[in-house]
């Protein structure tokens, strides 16, 4: 029996992400767990210890399996790393996306989301250098192959960049990094990440600094865009954000990003916070604008998101979840739209996420009445 | 050997270039559109109302479809039959029970609305 579950172990095995909402497990900021300090990327050893202790289900280990045991086996290929400069991790995620349940246009496709291979590099006391390598699968469009755009590969850097901590509250950052903006949610389709251009691809070379205080937290970032794009279409310009923690166990937040291309401008504000609910419950909020202003006075308008997110942790290893989101397209018009539903988030193994998320979007408008749009998404993340 | 190993990382660049800005051109630069008048007048609802989703990053680029025949060939449209058209099945302006598009965003403007139908009733 113990040899099927550690067979069963070994072929599922997987590394769990850190996600924003893990502020309700009392971490206000990312560096806790991640090598990048504004979250997202490859964590760190201490990461993964958490991550198979706290954060995932110990229902499935038998009962002689200590914490120290599963801590243990947190390391890549469930070993426990025998040097302390190089980690290497192999991602995946996939999801069914079901569209119009039960409808009689209902659609169904398997996505299969990312498929990275992670390298860290580490040196010096307390990692002071880190590099960092994050090389995957990264779907093309409906598998559309686009005329005029270059490097039409499925495959992509998401990260490669260099730190330093100089010290254990200051550290810059060198390299291709996601822009610091908002909350850094796992959902890249979310209004708050996609009007401001911080979805999954947009990740851009730059310089970043990162402060930590007692309570304070700062971030400031320069950009060039990403330098694998032609020079026109690159983004370039600053963001910055920081945080503030309140009665000890919550954030509040505001960033700010101005960027420009040939042809787009963008000037995006966002305000967010994270609420502690205790037990690994938490609460994320934020809501922001973006102005575009563009070459040839198409699209110019301002634009408004919100987000409110509610995750309780009813056990060790599931997560109950609501999603809101408020989007106007152009503030000029009286017209928005809502997205909300609910879902489950469970890690039933270290290294093993499953989730079920239900989707409705609704528009409104004064003159126009349309029917609500409905889909489903069954999604596993596993990794090595 | 470790500092080779990291000046190696730094070297490296990404292959895959799409995101958000991949058709910034095409939606908010100089366009050379090949067509009918009344394609230079639906050109810019499209870009405007589908561009922001239809762009490299997420589904096939749109803004960069500047020849109006490409929108026939790829079945986007059939000429002179606009009920038989899939951007205006799609459209929740419809009703119908296919139409939820613009995703996650309103219902097009009448107007705007009538000028795409316009287009390709009297192709």
């Amino acid at each position: 029996m113990k040899f099927i579950f550690y067979i069963f172990f070994f072929f599922l095995s997987a590394k769990v992400h850190a996600y924003v909402n893990f502020i309700g497990h009392g971490y206000t900021s990312c560096l806790n767990c991640h090598y990048n300090p504004s979250g997202g990327g490859p964590i760190n050893d201490y990461g993964r210890v958490v991550a198979a202790t706290l954060i995932s289900s110990g229902a499935l280990y038998p009962d002689n399996v200590t914490e120290e045991q599963v801590a243990n086996a947190s390391g890549f290929l469930f070993r426990k790393p025998k040097q302390n400069f190089f980690r290497t991790q192999i991602n995946y995620r996939g999801f069914q996306l079901v569209r119009d349940p039960g409808g009689d246009t209902e659609t169904k496709r398997w996505i299969n989301m990312q498929a990275d291979a992670r390298a860290i590099l580490k040196l010096g006391e307390n990692d002071k250098f880190v590099a960092v390598l994050n090389y995957g699968y990264s779907p093309l469009p409906q598998g559309e192959k686009i005329d005029g755009v270059k490097n039409q590969t499925e495959w992509r850097s998401r990260e490669h960049y260099i730190g330093y901590r100089a010290t254990p509250k200051f550290g810059v950052y060198a390299g291709l990094m996601d822009k610091v903006f908002g909350l850094k949610t796992i959902e890249h389709t979310a209004y708050s990440r996609t009007f401001p251009q911080m979805t999954q691809n947009d990740q851009t070379h730059g310089l970043m600094g990162h402060y930590l205080a007692d309570k304070w937290e700062f971030f400031g970032q320069y950009f060039v865009g990403n330098l694998s794009q032609e020079d026109q279409l690159r983004q370039k310009g600053f963001s910055g954000m920081a945080e503030r923690t309140i009665f000890d166990t919550h954030r509040i937040g505001a960033s700010v990003s101005q960027s420009k291309n040939e042809f787009l401008q963008l000037l995006s504000y966002s305000a967010h916070t994270k609420l502690n609910l205790k037990e690994g419950s938490a609460v994320l909020a934020e809501v922001g604008q973006t102005s575009r202003s563009t070459e040839n006075g198409a699209n110019e308008n301002v634009g408004r998101f919100a987000l409110l997110q509610t995750y309780l942790r009813p056990v060790r290893g599931l997560y109950v979840l609501s999603n809101i989101e408020y989007n106007k397209e152009d503030t000029k018009r009286s017209d928005y739209t809502v997205r909300w539903g609910p879902g489950v988030q469970y890690f039933p193994i270290q290294k093993l996420e499953v989730r079920f998320d239900i989707y409705n979007i609704r528009n409104f408008a004064p003159d126009t009445s349309t029917k609500d749009n409905w889909y489903y998404l069954v999604q596993t993340h596993i990794w090595l | 050997m470790k500092l080779v190993c990291l000046a190696l990382f730094t070297l490296l660049v990404g292959c895959q270039d799409l995101n958000s800005n991949s058709s910034d051109r095409e939606k908010y630069g100089p366009t050379s559109l090949i067509g009918s008048d009344n394609f230079r007048e639906a050109y810019p609802i499209l870009v405007k109302r589908c561009g922001n989703c239809h762009t490299s990053n997420i589904h096939a680029a749109w803004a960069s479809y500047q020849n109006e025949q490409t929108w026939i060939d790829l079945n986007k449209i059939v000429p002179s039959d606009s009920r038989n058209s899939q951007i205006i099945i799609r459209t929740i302006n419809t009703g119908g029970n296919n139409a939820n598009m613009p995703q996650g965003g309103s219902a097009i403007p009448d107007q705007e609305y009538e000028t795409l139908i316009r287009w390709i009733d009297n192709l």
